[in-house]
Protein backbone atom coordinates (compact mmCIF):
# COMPACT_ATOMS: atom_id res chain seq x y z
CA UNK A 1 0.00 0.00 0.00
CA UNK A 2 3.09 2.61 1.17
CA UNK A 3 4.86 3.92 -1.42
CA UNK A 4 8.36 3.56 -1.06
CA UNK A 5 10.31 4.64 2.19
CA UNK A 6 13.36 6.94 1.55
CA UNK A 7 16.83 5.57 2.35
CA UNK A 8 17.66 5.31 5.98
CA UNK A 9 20.61 7.39 5.52
CA UNK A 10 19.11 10.47 3.62
CA UNK A 11 16.50 10.45 6.53
CA UNK A 12 19.32 10.17 8.77
CA UNK A 13 20.71 13.11 7.18
CA UNK A 14 17.48 15.29 7.25
CA UNK A 15 17.27 14.61 10.78
CA UNK A 16 20.78 16.32 11.47
CA UNK A 17 20.01 19.19 9.34
CA UNK A 18 21.18 18.68 6.01
CA UNK A 19 19.82 20.46 3.81
CA UNK A 20 19.83 18.36 0.56
CA UNK A 21 18.39 15.47 2.64
CA UNK A 22 15.35 17.56 4.25
CA UNK A 23 14.75 18.43 0.15
CA UNK A 24 14.92 14.97 -0.92
CA UNK A 25 12.16 14.40 2.62
CA UNK A 26 9.84 17.85 1.15
CA UNK A 27 9.87 16.13 -2.66
CA UNK A 28 8.97 12.83 -1.60
CA UNK A 29 6.18 13.98 0.76
CA UNK A 30 4.53 17.45 -0.17
CA UNK A 31 2.12 16.84 -2.40
CA UNK A 32 0.66 13.97 0.28
CA UNK A 33 0.76 16.57 2.63
CA UNK A 34 -0.47 18.89 0.30
CA UNK A 35 -3.43 17.07 -0.80
CA UNK A 36 -4.46 16.57 3.48
CA UNK A 37 -4.50 20.85 4.12
CA UNK A 38 -6.50 20.99 0.72
CA UNK A 39 -8.83 18.30 1.51
CA UNK A 40 -9.37 20.16 4.61
CA UNK A 41 -9.03 24.14 4.17
CA UNK A 42 -10.98 23.68 0.26
CA UNK A 43 -8.65 26.03 -0.48
CA UNK A 44 -5.28 26.41 -2.62
CA UNK A 45 -4.02 29.09 -0.84
CA UNK A 46 -4.23 28.02 2.57
CA UNK A 47 -3.21 24.62 1.71
CA UNK A 48 0.26 25.88 -0.02
CA UNK A 49 0.84 27.88 3.50
CA UNK A 50 -0.26 25.00 5.47
CA UNK A 51 2.21 22.62 3.82
CA UNK A 52 5.15 25.23 3.32
CA UNK A 53 4.21 25.26 7.50
CA UNK A 54 4.26 21.83 8.53
CA UNK A 55 7.80 21.45 6.65
CA UNK A 56 9.22 24.19 8.28
CA UNK A 57 8.07 22.47 11.45
CA UNK A 58 9.09 18.88 11.10
CA UNK A 59 12.51 20.37 10.29
CA UNK A 60 12.24 22.58 13.18
CA UNK A 61 11.50 19.14 15.27
CA UNK A 62 13.13 16.26 13.35
CA UNK A 63 15.23 15.15 16.05
CA UNK A 64 12.07 14.30 18.18
CA UNK A 65 11.70 11.87 15.20
CA UNK A 66 12.75 8.38 16.85
CA UNK A 67 14.81 7.00 13.48
CA UNK A 68 13.81 3.48 14.23
CA UNK A 69 10.32 3.83 13.10
CA UNK A 70 9.12 4.69 9.72
CA UNK A 71 8.86 8.32 9.01
CA UNK A 72 5.75 8.51 7.56
CA UNK A 73 3.63 8.51 10.39
CA UNK A 74 5.56 10.87 12.27
CA UNK A 75 5.29 13.36 9.59
CA UNK A 76 1.79 13.29 8.63
CA UNK A 77 0.94 13.31 12.39
CA UNK A 78 3.12 16.76 12.30
CA UNK A 79 1.56 18.23 8.96
CA UNK A 80 -2.09 16.71 10.53
CA UNK A 81 -1.57 18.61 13.48
CA UNK A 82 -0.68 22.30 11.83
CA UNK A 83 -3.40 21.76 9.69
CA UNK A 84 -6.11 21.05 11.97
CA UNK A 85 -4.61 23.30 14.76
CA UNK A 86 -5.50 25.53 11.88
CA UNK A 87 -8.56 24.75 11.27
CA UNK A 88 -9.68 25.22 14.86
CA UNK A 89 -8.33 28.81 15.21
CA UNK A 90 -10.17 29.63 12.02
CA UNK A 91 -13.13 28.48 12.94
CA UNK A 92 -12.72 29.44 16.40
CA UNK A 93 -14.42 25.05 17.11
CA UNK A 94 -13.67 23.81 20.73
CA UNK A 95 -14.23 20.57 19.31
CA UNK A 96 -13.86 19.21 15.67
CA UNK A 97 -17.38 16.69 16.40
CA UNK A 98 -19.37 18.56 15.17
CA UNK A 99 -22.64 16.74 13.46
CA UNK A 100 -23.37 18.72 10.77
CA UNK A 101 -21.50 18.32 7.31
CA UNK A 102 -19.55 21.47 6.17
CA UNK A 103 -20.16 22.82 1.99
CA UNK A 104 -16.94 23.04 0.14
CA UNK A 105 -15.52 26.99 -0.17
CA UNK A 106 -14.79 25.38 -3.72
CA UNK A 107 -16.90 23.39 -5.93
CA UNK A 108 -15.08 21.89 -8.94
CA UNK A 109 -15.63 23.40 -11.93
CA UNK A 110 -16.58 21.40 -15.75
CA UNK A 111 -12.75 21.48 -16.67
CA UNK A 112 -12.44 19.33 -13.45
CA UNK A 113 -14.73 17.04 -13.46
CA UNK A 114 -14.36 16.23 -17.58
CA UNK A 115 -10.22 16.20 -16.35
CA UNK A 116 -10.94 13.52 -13.43
CA UNK A 117 -14.17 11.98 -13.90
CA UNK A 118 -17.11 12.45 -13.41
CA UNK A 119 -17.31 9.58 -10.32
CA UNK A 120 -14.37 10.87 -8.31
CA UNK A 121 -15.29 14.41 -8.98
CA UNK A 122 -18.81 13.77 -7.24
CA UNK A 123 -16.64 11.37 -4.72
CA UNK A 124 -14.57 13.91 -4.24
CA UNK A 125 -16.97 17.23 -3.53
CA UNK A 126 -18.87 14.34 -1.54
CA UNK A 127 -15.47 14.04 0.85
CA UNK A 128 -15.06 17.68 1.25
CA UNK A 129 -18.68 17.67 3.10
CA UNK A 130 -17.85 15.39 5.26
CA UNK A 131 -16.87 16.31 9.22
CA UNK A 132 -13.19 17.51 9.67
CA UNK A 133 -12.48 13.77 11.68
CA UNK A 134 -13.83 11.52 9.14
CA UNK A 135 -12.62 13.85 6.10
CA UNK A 136 -9.08 13.42 7.67
CA UNK A 137 -9.36 9.90 8.24
CA UNK A 138 -10.77 9.07 4.62
CA UNK A 139 -8.04 11.67 3.05
CA UNK A 140 -5.10 9.94 5.01
CA UNK A 141 -6.08 6.17 4.69
CA UNK A 142 -6.34 6.95 0.76
CA UNK A 143 -3.17 8.79 0.28
CA UNK A 144 -1.75 5.00 0.55
CA UNK A 145 1.29 6.07 2.43
CA UNK A 146 -0.30 5.39 6.06
CA UNK A 147 -1.36 1.81 7.52
CA UNK A 148 -5.01 1.71 9.93
CA UNK A 149 -2.36 2.15 12.67
CA UNK A 150 -0.41 4.51 10.97
CA UNK A 151 -3.22 6.70 10.14
CA UNK A 152 -4.22 6.41 14.00
CA UNK A 153 -0.72 7.90 15.06
CA UNK A 154 -1.22 10.45 12.59
CA UNK A 155 -4.57 11.76 14.45
CA UNK A 156 -3.48 10.98 17.65
CA UNK A 157 -6.03 8.81 18.18
CA UNK A 158 -6.50 5.05 19.32
CA UNK A 159 -6.44 2.94 16.75
CA UNK A 160 -10.17 1.81 17.09
CA UNK A 161 -11.22 5.24 17.29
CA UNK A 162 -9.62 5.60 13.63
CA UNK A 163 -11.09 2.53 12.72
CA UNK A 164 -14.34 4.02 13.34
CA UNK A 165 -13.80 7.50 11.66
CA UNK A 166 -13.06 5.86 8.60
CA UNK A 167 -15.61 3.43 8.45
CA UNK A 168 -18.38 6.24 9.45
CA UNK A 169 -16.10 8.71 6.81
CA UNK A 170 -17.04 6.25 3.60
CA UNK A 171 -20.30 5.22 4.61
CA UNK A 172 -21.39 8.87 4.78
CA UNK A 173 -19.81 9.32 1.02
CA UNK A 174 -22.12 6.23 0.59
CA UNK A 175 -24.56 7.37 1.81
CA UNK A 176 -24.33 10.67 -0.27
CA UNK A 177 -23.84 9.28 -3.60
CA UNK A 178 -26.17 6.79 -3.43
CA UNK A 179 -28.76 8.21 -5.68
CA UNK A 180 -26.29 9.67 -7.88
CA UNK A 181 -23.97 6.29 -7.95
CA UNK A 182 -27.03 3.41 -8.38
CA UNK A 183 -25.34 0.34 -10.86
CA UNK B 1 -26.40 -12.94 8.22
CA UNK B 2 -29.22 -10.45 8.20
CA UNK B 3 -28.88 -7.08 6.23
CA UNK B 4 -27.78 -5.30 8.83
CA UNK B 5 -24.99 -7.48 9.95
CA UNK B 6 -24.13 -7.79 6.05
CA UNK B 7 -23.70 -4.11 5.21
CA UNK B 8 -21.51 -3.81 8.30
CA UNK B 9 -19.45 -6.09 7.07
CA UNK B 10 -19.06 -4.45 3.47
CA UNK B 11 -16.53 -2.55 3.46
CA UNK B 12 -14.03 -4.92 5.25
CA UNK B 13 -15.36 -7.47 2.65
CA UNK B 14 -13.81 -4.99 0.19
CA UNK B 15 -10.82 -4.14 1.71
CA UNK B 16 -10.20 -8.16 2.08
CA UNK B 17 -9.90 -7.68 6.29
CA UNK B 18 -13.12 -10.43 6.67
CA UNK B 19 -12.21 -14.10 7.93
CA UNK B 20 -13.01 -16.65 5.30
CA UNK B 21 -15.60 -17.94 7.29
CA UNK B 22 -17.30 -13.90 7.21
CA UNK B 23 -16.23 -13.40 3.87
CA UNK B 24 -17.95 -16.61 2.40
CA UNK B 25 -20.86 -15.51 4.22
CA UNK B 26 -21.49 -12.06 3.50
CA UNK B 27 -21.13 -12.97 -0.12
CA UNK B 28 -23.88 -15.52 0.13
CA UNK B 29 -25.80 -12.87 1.26
CA UNK B 30 -25.28 -10.32 -1.07
CA UNK B 31 -25.83 -12.51 -4.00
CA UNK B 32 -28.90 -13.47 -2.48
CA UNK B 33 -29.93 -9.94 -0.98
CA UNK B 34 -30.29 -7.18 -4.39
CA UNK B 35 -30.21 -4.33 -1.84
CA UNK B 36 -27.11 -5.78 -0.48
CA UNK B 37 -25.72 -5.93 -3.47
CA UNK B 38 -26.30 -2.44 -4.74
CA UNK B 39 -24.74 -0.95 -1.46
CA UNK B 40 -21.82 -3.19 -1.92
CA UNK B 41 -21.76 -1.92 -5.61
CA UNK B 42 -21.86 1.92 -4.47
CA UNK B 43 -19.11 1.35 -2.10
CA UNK B 44 -16.82 0.04 -4.73
CA UNK B 45 -17.33 2.79 -7.07
CA UNK B 46 -16.89 5.03 -4.36
CA UNK B 47 -13.51 3.21 -3.47
CA UNK B 48 -12.31 3.00 -6.81
CA UNK B 49 -12.87 6.82 -7.20
CA UNK B 50 -10.72 7.10 -4.03
CA UNK B 51 -8.00 5.20 -4.65
CA UNK B 52 -7.69 6.20 -8.68
CA UNK B 53 -7.49 9.99 -7.40
CA UNK B 54 -4.04 11.46 -8.27
CA UNK B 55 -2.01 13.14 -6.25
CA UNK B 56 -1.63 16.77 -6.85
CA UNK B 57 1.33 18.00 -8.86
CA UNK B 58 3.17 20.64 -6.50
CA UNK B 59 6.62 22.03 -5.90
CA UNK B 60 7.34 23.95 -2.56
CA UNK B 61 10.74 22.40 -2.71
CA UNK B 62 12.49 26.17 -3.14
CA UNK B 63 10.32 28.06 -0.96
CA UNK B 64 10.50 25.44 2.19
CA UNK B 65 14.05 24.89 1.66
CA UNK B 66 14.41 29.00 1.60
CA UNK B 67 12.33 29.02 5.29
CA UNK B 68 14.33 26.86 6.83
CA UNK B 69 17.28 28.63 6.09
CA UNK B 70 16.34 31.68 7.70
CA UNK B 71 14.94 29.55 11.13
CA UNK B 72 17.11 28.04 13.91
CA UNK B 73 15.97 24.38 14.90
CA UNK B 74 14.78 24.20 18.31
CA UNK B 75 16.99 23.33 20.40
CA UNK B 76 15.85 20.37 22.59
CA UNK B 77 17.76 19.27 25.90
CA UNK B 78 18.07 16.27 26.30
CA UNK B 79 16.88 13.98 29.25
CA UNK B 80 20.67 13.11 29.70
CA UNK B 81 21.14 16.74 29.82
CA UNK B 82 18.81 17.16 32.89
CA UNK B 83 20.09 14.43 34.41
CA UNK B 84 23.06 15.80 34.14
CA UNK B 85 22.04 19.51 35.46
CA UNK B 86 20.24 17.30 37.97
CA UNK B 87 23.48 15.41 39.25
CA UNK B 88 25.75 18.29 39.16
CA UNK B 89 23.39 20.37 41.56
CA UNK B 90 23.14 17.53 43.88
CA UNK B 91 26.97 17.08 44.17
CA UNK B 92 27.30 21.09 44.75
CA UNK B 93 24.64 20.78 47.05
CA UNK B 94 26.40 17.68 48.78
CA UNK B 95 30.08 19.26 48.95
CA UNK B 96 28.80 22.29 50.54
CA UNK B 97 27.12 20.66 53.26
CA UNK B 98 30.14 18.29 53.58
CA UNK B 99 33.08 20.67 53.39
CA UNK B 100 34.74 20.56 56.27
CA UNK B 101 35.03 23.17 58.71
CA UNK B 102 38.89 23.18 58.40
CA UNK B 103 39.68 21.90 54.88
CA UNK B 104 43.39 20.75 55.25
CA UNK B 105 45.16 22.21 52.13
CA UNK B 106 48.34 20.02 50.88
CA UNK B 107 51.47 21.85 52.26
CA UNK B 108 52.44 23.59 48.49
CA UNK B 109 49.23 25.07 48.50
CA UNK B 110 48.87 26.12 51.73
CA UNK B 111 52.68 28.03 51.21
CA UNK B 112 51.88 29.41 47.96
CA UNK B 113 48.57 30.79 49.06
CA UNK B 114 50.94 32.08 52.29
CA UNK B 115 53.24 33.66 50.13
CA UNK B 116 50.56 35.36 47.39
CA UNK B 117 48.89 37.10 50.52
CA UNK B 118 52.11 38.16 51.90
CA UNK B 119 52.88 39.99 48.38
CA UNK B 120 49.42 41.25 48.04
CA UNK B 121 48.52 42.56 50.93
CA UNK B 122 49.94 46.04 50.65
CA UNK B 123 47.25 46.50 47.81
CA UNK B 124 44.18 44.61 49.23
CA UNK B 125 44.22 45.78 52.40
CA UNK B 126 42.68 48.67 52.08
CA UNK B 127 39.63 47.32 50.03
CA UNK B 128 39.35 43.65 51.86
CA UNK B 129 39.02 46.20 55.51
CA UNK B 130 36.22 48.32 53.53
CA UNK B 131 34.42 45.16 52.07
CA UNK B 132 34.92 44.00 55.89
CA UNK B 133 32.73 46.49 56.99
CA UNK B 134 30.46 46.05 54.26
CA UNK B 135 29.82 42.58 55.14
CA UNK B 136 29.48 43.62 58.52
CA UNK B 137 27.21 46.34 58.84
CA UNK B 138 24.83 44.13 56.40
CA UNK B 139 25.27 40.91 58.43
CA UNK B 140 24.60 43.32 61.30
CA UNK B 141 21.11 44.84 59.54
CA UNK B 142 19.96 41.63 59.17
CA UNK B 143 21.43 39.23 62.31
CA UNK B 144 22.62 36.84 59.80
CA UNK B 145 26.36 35.43 60.60
CA UNK B 146 27.45 35.85 57.12
CA UNK B 147 31.18 36.64 59.15
CA UNK B 148 30.75 33.27 60.49
CA UNK B 149 29.78 30.80 57.91
CA UNK B 150 32.68 28.57 57.99
CA UNK B 151 30.84 27.42 62.02
CA UNK B 152 27.48 26.49 59.82
CA UNK B 153 26.38 23.20 60.60
CA UNK B 154 23.77 20.56 59.13
CA UNK B 155 21.39 21.63 62.40
CA UNK B 156 21.51 25.28 61.44
CA UNK B 157 20.50 25.20 57.83
CA UNK B 158 20.89 29.28 58.00
CA UNK B 159 19.02 30.65 54.88
CA UNK B 160 22.69 32.89 53.82
CA UNK B 161 23.77 29.32 52.85
CA UNK B 162 20.98 28.98 50.17
CA UNK B 163 22.14 31.70 47.92
CA UNK B 164 25.04 30.82 47.53
CA UNK B 165 24.32 27.30 46.91
CA UNK B 166 21.76 28.48 44.38
CA UNK B 167 24.10 30.38 42.33
CA UNK B 168 26.31 27.63 42.12
CA UNK B 169 23.86 25.42 40.78
CA UNK B 170 22.33 27.87 38.74
CA UNK B 171 26.10 28.19 36.80
CA UNK B 172 26.15 24.32 36.57
CA UNK B 173 22.55 24.15 35.12
CA UNK B 174 23.52 26.83 33.10
CA UNK B 175 26.78 25.19 31.57
CA UNK B 176 24.50 22.30 31.10
CA UNK B 177 22.07 24.03 28.82
CA UNK B 178 24.86 25.62 26.84
CA UNK B 179 26.49 22.40 26.19
CA UNK B 180 23.00 21.08 25.05
CA UNK B 181 22.29 23.97 22.61
CA UNK B 182 25.61 23.31 21.41
CA UNK B 183 24.77 19.94 21.07
CA UNK B 184 21.93 20.32 18.17
CA UNK B 185 23.42 23.09 15.93
CA UNK B 186 24.22 20.80 12.95
CA UNK B 187 27.06 23.64 12.40
CA UNK B 188 28.73 23.63 15.86
CA UNK B 189 28.61 19.80 15.94
CA UNK B 190 30.13 18.75 12.27
CA UNK B 191 32.84 21.60 13.92
CA UNK B 192 33.49 19.37 16.86
CA UNK B 193 33.37 15.96 14.89
CA UNK B 194 36.05 17.79 12.86
CA UNK B 195 38.13 18.74 15.72
CA UNK B 196 37.35 15.30 17.61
Amino acid sequence: MARDELPTHVIEAARTGDAAAFRRVVERYQAGVFKLALRMTHSHTEAADLTQDAFLRIYRFFEKYDPSKPLAPWLYRVATNVVLNHIRARRSMASLDAQEAEPPAQVASAADATALGETQELVRQAVDRLTPNLRAAVTLYYLKELSLRDMAEALDVPESTAKVWLFRGRKALKDMLEEKLEP
Amino acid sequence: MNCTQAQELLQDLLDGRLSAAQEREARAHVEACADCARQLAIYRDVFSALESEPLPEVDFADAILARVAAQPRAASVSWATWAYAAASLLVSVALWFAAPQNLALPAWAASGISKASEWAEPWLAPATEEAGAVVESVSSAADMPWTDWRAWSLDSLSLPRVPLMLVIAACVAALAVNLSVLRVQPQARRAAHLVL
